[in-house]
C-alpha cells in the first residue's frame, strides 16, 4: 500500500532536514503506530505523504500503490483514497458541512451524490459518532468544541471511504468516551474494509489500546530508531524515551 | 445608480442588489439585510432611530475596476444593535475601497457597534478598509476588524486534503466567504451574484 524509501525532506525556505533517510512499509490492511519527542518528524511524516504545501521532498521515493506520489497534487492523493485526519482541522467559515461532505463525496467518487441516499447515509453515520444533526448546517469545525472537530474528521473518513487512512493525533482534544466512540467507528469501518491500512500517530499508547497496531515504530531525529509491537508503546509509557537506547542525549523528551 | 430608500417599522429581512442605501429604522424591530453588488460604487447609511433597534447587515461585492463602498450607521437613540459583516473579492489588479464608519451618540446609552470588513485580493489588487468607530458614550460596546489578503493557504489544503481540485477549494470558499446564507431563490440579483462568483 505505501511504501517510504530513504525519504529526506525540510520545511520550504530553511535548512534543516525533518525526515532524514525516513523508511516504512505498510502492507494493506495493516496498522501501524508512529511514536515520539515532541519534534521528532511524526506530523510531518502525515503531512508530507499528504501533499502539504510548507515541506520539500530533497531525496528518496514516497510510492502509494506502487505509484510515486511526488508529483501528485494534494486533491489526487485524496482521490487515490489517502486520508489524512488532521491534528487541529482547520475552521472554513460560510461552508456548511452538509455541502461540504456532499460535494467532497462527489469529487472523490466522481458520481454526483443522490440527495436521498446522502441525508440517510448521513443520518445513521450521525447517530454513531453521537454527533447532533445540526452539526451537519453549521460551518466546517466553526464553533466546534475540540472533540466534536475530531468527531468530524472520522465522520468525513466514513463518508470518504478512504484506503490508506493517517490520524494525526487523533486522541489530542478527546475525552476517554469520545477516544473510544471514534476508535470503535473507525474499528468498524475496518472490519467493513479489511484492506484499509492506517498509519497512528501519537504521544500515547492509549489510542492503541482501542486500535491494535501490527507494528509501533519510534520515531526520533527524522529516522525510525526502534520498531516493537504494542509492549513497545507501554514501555514508552512507564519509561519514557529515554529508555530506548538509540535516541540521541540531546533530544527533547516528553 | 438606484437608491433603496426605506423606513423600517416591524422584523424584516431585505435582499438589496446593486444600489445606494438609505434606511431608517424607527422602531424597536430586528432587521437582516444582505446585499449583493458587483463591480459599483455604492454609498450605504443606516439610521437607528428607535431604542432596541437591531441591524445586521451582510455586504458582498465583486470587484474588477476601481471602486469605493462607503458604509455608515448612526446609533441615534438607547439600546441601538449594529454588526456590518463586509466582504469583498477583488478579482484584478484594480482598486476596492471599504470606507466603514459607525457612529454612537452622546447618551445613548448600552448600544453595540461592530464591524467585520475583509477584503480578498485574488490577483495584486489594490484594496484599502478604513474603519472608523466615532464613539462619544462610555456605556457602550464597539469593536472592528480588517484583512486584506489570499485566502489562507491551510483552508485551501484541508479542502484539497478532502478531494476537490485547487479551483473547486476555491470556488467552495468563494460562495463561502461571498454568500453568508442561501441566496433566496426568487431574488433575481442573486442568481446574477451566484452566476459572476462562478467566473472568478
Amino acid at each position: 500500500m505505501l511504501d517510504i524509501q530513504n525519504l529526506c525532506c525540510k520545511v520550504k525556505g530553511t535548512q534543516e532536514e525533518i525526515l532524514h533517510n525516513f523508511s516504512l512499509k505498510i502492507n494493506d490492511g495493516e496498522v501501524h503506530a508512529i511514536m515520539g519527542p515532541n519534534g521528532a518528524g511524526k506530523s510531518t511524516l502525515s503531512k508530507v505523504i499528504m501533499g502539504h504545501y510548507n515541506y520539500e521532498i530533497l531525496s528518496g521515493e514516497l510510492l502509494f500503490n506502487s505509484i510515486s506520489l511526488k508529483d501528485k497534487e494534494v486533491w489526487e492523493r485524496a482521490r487515490m483514497g489517502i486520508f489524512l485526519s488532521m491534528q487541529d482541522p482547520t475552521v472554513v467559515s460560510g461552508v456548511t458541512n452538509s455541502e461540504f461532505l456532499k460535494e467532497a463525496l462527489s469529487s472523490v467518487t466522481s458520481n454526483r451524490v443522490e440527495l436521498f441516499s446522502f441525508i440517510k447515509e448521513m443520518d445513521k453515520m450521525m447517530k454513531e459518532l453521537h454527533l447532533d444533526k445540526s452539526m451537519l448546517h453549521r460551518s466546517i469545525n466553526e464553533g466546534f468544541s475540540g472533540g466534536e472537530k475530531k468527531k468530524n474528521e472520522v465522520l468525513q473518513l466514513k463518508v470518504l471511504k478512504p484506503k490508506f487512512i493517517i490520524l494525526d493525533e487523533l486522541d489530542s482534544g478527546l475525552d476517554v468516551d469520545s477516544l473510544s466512540l471514534c476508535a470503535l467507528n473507525i474499528n468498524q469501518y475496518i472490519k467493513e474494509n479489511p484492506d484499509t491500512s492506517i498509519l497512528i500517530i501519537t504521544h500515547y499508547p492509549r489510542l492503541l489500546q482501542y486500535i491494535k497496531p501490527c507494528y509501533v515504530h519510534i520515531l526520533s531525529g527524522g529516522q525510525i530508531v526502534k520498531t516493537g509491537d504494542f509492549s513497545l508503546a507501554e514501555k514508552i509509557e512507564k519509561e519514557g524515551y529515554s529508555s530506548i537506547n538509540e535516541i540521541g542525549k540531546n533530544e527533547s523528551y516528553e | 445608480m438606484s437608491l433603496m430608500n426605506k423606513i423600517i417599522e416591524k422584523d424584516s429581512t431585505l435582499y438589496i442588489g446593486s444600489c445606494d442605501v438609505n434606511i431608517s429604522i424607527v422602531a424597536d424591530c430586528k432587521v437582516f439585510i444582505y446585499q449583493y453588488v458587483v463591480d459599483k460604487d455604492v454609498s450605504i447609511s443606516i439610521q437607528l432611530n428607535h431604542s432596541g433597534a437591531f441591524v445586521e447587515y451582510h455586504y458582498s461585492h465583486i470587484n474588477y475596476t476601481d471602486h469605493v463602498v462607503r458604509f455608515s450607521v448612526l446609533h441615534n437613540a438607547l439600546s441601538t444593535v449594529s454588526t456590518f459583516y463586509n466582504h469583498g473579492v477583488n478579482v484584478y489588479n484594480k482598486k476596492l475601497e471599504f470606507l466603514v464608519e459607525g457612529t454612537i451618540f452622546k447618551d445613548m446609552n448600552h448600544s453595540i457597534c461592530n464591524q467585520e470588513n475583509q477584503i480578498i485580493n485574488i490577483r495584486d489588487g489594490k484594496s484599502k478598509i478604513c474603519p472608523n468607530l466615532f464613539i462619544d458614550c462610555y456605556d457602550t460596546v464597539s469593536s472592528h476588524s480588517a484583512y486584506i489578503g489570499e485566502f489562507a493557504k491551510e483552508k485551501l489544503f484541508y479542502l484539497e486534503s478532502r478531494g476537490f481540485t485547487r479551483q473547486a477549494a476555491y470556488h467552495l470558499l468563494l460562495c463561502g466567504f461571498l454568500i453568508s446564507n442561501k441566496i433566496r431563490d426568487d431574488f433575481p440579483d442573486g442568481k446574477i451574484f451566484l452566476e459572476e462568483i462562478s467566473k472568478i
